[in-house]
């Protein structure tokens, strides 16, 4: 019979990870289900870790790791590494295939590496990319504690199959993300959409309450916004709103929530200020010349008192009505 | 003895390999309708006797089975899917295993005591044999598998039984996870208010079928549709009354929507028409739809409509001129108004 006990393992193996990788679109519980399964489908494997590849900041980010001894573990997860540190990883995940592979007793492993393996405790290493549609998305490392002896052909290919079966998962993981992250957007201006800002404002209030800090909560409204839509068309009026969120976001970008709260009218929340007014009349000066375009802006400073969100954005409101009626392109702070 | 063993040892190796295939096989969609419609393919390949495989969806609300797969030794079949309701009333056995969400059922031709409607089945199909089980997904059926044998009607053992149902609860995580997909899409993509496509899935649309349209070298028709005085129906009668206003006009654009068709909602009260393949005057159909607008909710509406420019890639600029043309519409009339008062 030219079936033998370790084909049969090896697709038993395969149908497993198959199932395992099916169970979830998660993106995070996707990665456990592969460093996990990986762990356990090679035998002389002692750990296996995943990372996803930022290309642009060059760096790896730690996504699981999975230990024989202990499972997953949570205090890796999210650590970064620089690729200018590991140049060989770099190159295989440009090349999108093959692998590399480091021993502690290979005479051309260097000092350094050496050192760093003797670190960790491992005696050798793996390391694969992970490829999705012809592109890697992030890296497979496996570690064998005990033995320096060479990965063989047959491990390595079966590390590369299972690798490829997964990435199927992982792309429909990736897809289901990205779709997550369009939810409670505002499609236009990928800000917050009205719901969420309102969200996002309630448990910044708690967290403002309890940490005995302000927030200032601004409403911004366009100036003759009806006019820009009616005049030159709503491609140039929605041009102008994303023009408005884009510049919002580089003014505050460490504003908690960002919102488009309908029509021509954003929110925006900001932290304990010191000098509420001047952050106002900056936010105002700032995204009006980024934008071109005439805005009015009502804030208010959230108080202890301040029971709801809406409390605090009924005075802004106030101010933006008194903004308004006061002439273009002011501002107006209630405290 | 030797013997034996080689063949049990070969079936499990078989029967594995093609759980193994199947369980890659799902998840290469996240679309609910190909994912059934992979099932039902690799159902019917699976399973030596199987001659056909076809899957329909439980319709609680309306007590039904929609038809919504299949796949025969000759491939998929050409009649039209999601046509085709079974009322549940007619198979109350069905009903109950599909409420139970467990167990099976098998049907022989040969059976002197088949009730009449389950014999009709069989022989619309011209099947002599077939079994069914629920399609469950998470404890709850979601749907129903047949699989039929067209040439044999002797019983099926249980073991091509238990097979059907370790492929089909298997398949349960693909269906499932396109089920999570497409409500998460069907959220980021639906207005809430109108459930017709937003700004965003709306460019995505034109987009795609521009892209087709280079491709097949087929017209796009793109029209823009604005509430007159919307601000005003606003501002008047309140903000439930300018909604239910957009919610009329976006009912009639989905009656005008022939397969293929787009609408959304570009946002406040202005409305998108995505039309491949009208290559009539635009001019015309835009007034058509002013008209029908006008006839079914009594509504104003302003419509602009443009063709697409060969090779034409940007979105933004074909609904641009579409506004443009709108926008051309609404002085028109409003000056014929004026004249008219």
């Amino acid at each position: 019979m030219s079936w033998g006990a370790r084909d049969r393992r090896e697709l038993e193996v395969l149908h497993r990870v198959a199932l395992a990788l099916a169970h979830s679109l998660e993106f995070p519980a996707v990665m456990d289900a592969l460093s996990r399964e990986l762990t356990h489908a090679v035998e002389r494997a002692c750990e296996c870790t995943i990372s996803t590849w930022n290309e642009r900041a060059d760096e790896l980010e730690v996504a699981s790791v999975y230990r024989r001894e202990g499972g997953i573990s949570e205090i890796e997860r999210g650590v970064a590494y620089r690729l200018v540190d590991f140049p060989h990883s770099r190159d295989l995940l440009r090349a999108a295939e093959g692998h590399s592979e480091l021993r502690a007793t290979d005479l051309q492993t260097t000092d350094d590496v050496r050192l760093m393996l003797g670190s960790w405790g491992w005696r050798s290493w793996i390391e694969l990319p992970l490829v999705v549609d012809g592109r890697s998305v992030g890296l497979i490392e496996l570690a064998d504690y005990r033995s320096a002896r060479t990965w063989s052909w047959r491990d390595r290919q079966f590390c590369q199959t299972i690798a490829g079966q997964a990435a199927l998962a992982v792309r429909n993981a990736q897809m289901y993300a990205s779709l997550q992250l369009r939810v409670d957007r505002d499609p236009l201006t990928g800000l917050l959409d009205h719901g969420a800002f309102h969200r996002q404002l309630e448990a910044e209030l708690v967290r403002a309450h309890a940490a005995g800090e302000p927030l200032i909560v601004a409403l911004i409204d366009l100036d003759d916004f009806k006019a820009v839509n009616d005049a030159r068309g709503h491609v140039a009026g929605d041009r102008a709103l994303r023009r408005v969120a884009e510049a919002l976001r580089t003014a505050a970008p460490d504003a908690p929530a960002i919102g488009r709260l309908g029509g021509d009218e954003f929110g925006l929340v900001l932290r304990a200020p010191d000098d509420p007014a001047a952050v106002a009349a900056g936010l105002l000066d700032e995204v009006c010349s980024r934008t071109g375009l005439a805005l009015s802006i009502g804030a208010a400073l959230s108080s202890p008192y301040d029971r709801t969100g809406s409390d605090v954005l009924h005075r802004a409101d106030a101010s933006l009505i008194d903004a308004k009626r006061s002439g273009k392109r002011t501002f107006r702070l209630a405290v | 003895m030797a013997r034996d063993n080689g063949g049990k040892s070969d079936r499990y190796r078989r029967e594995l390999e093609v759980l193994h295939r199947i369980a890659v096989t799902l998840s290469r969609s996240l679309s609910f309708n190909e994912v059934l419609a992979l099932l039902a393919r690799e159902l019917m390949s699976a399973v030596d006797r199987a001659s056909e495989c076809a899957l329909s969806l439980w319709d609680v609300e309306n007590d039904q089975l929609v038809d919504i797969a299949a796949y025969t030794e000759h491939g998929a079949p050409n009649w039209p899917r999601g046509e085709v309701y079974a009322p549940l009333d007619l198979y109350p056995e069905t009903r109950a295993m599909l409420e139970a969400g467990a167990g099976y059922r098998e049907y022989r031709i040969t059976d002197p005591t088949l009730p009449v409607e389950d014999r009709e089945v069989l022989e619309h199909w011209g099947w002599r044999s077939n079994i069914e089980l629920p399609l469950v997904v998470e404890g709850h059926s979601v749907g129903l598998i047949e699989v039929a044998d067209h040439r044999s009607a002797r019983p099926w053992s249980a073991r091509d039984v238990a097979f059907c149902q370790t492929i089909s609860s298997q398949a349960a995580l693909a269906v499932r996870n396109a089920q999570l997909y497409e409500d998460l899409r069907q959220q980021v993509d639906r207005d809430p208010l109108t459930e017709l496509l937003n700004h965003r899935a709306f460019y995505e649309r034109l987009a795609e079928e521009l892209a087709r349209s280079e491709r097949t070298a087929e017209p796009v028709a793109v029209f823009v549709l604005d509430l007159d005085e919307f601000k005003h129906l606003n501002d008047t009668r309140g903000h439930l009354a300018g909604d239910e206003a957009l919610r009329e006009l976006a009912t009639v654009l989905r009656s005008v929507c022939r397969a293929g068709d787009t609408a959304g909602r570009l946002g406040g009260d202005e409305f998108g028409l995505i039309m491949p393949g009208a290559a009539a005057d635009v001019d015309a159909l835009a007034a058509e739809l002013v008209e029908r607008v006008r006839a079914v909710t009594g509504l104003s509406v302003s419509a602009g409509g443009t063709l697409a420019a060969p090779a034409e890639r940007n979105p933004m600029r074909t609904v641009g001129r579409a506004d443009r043309s709108m926008l051309a519409a609404k002085q028109t009339a409003k000056r014929t108004h004026r004249r008219a008062a």
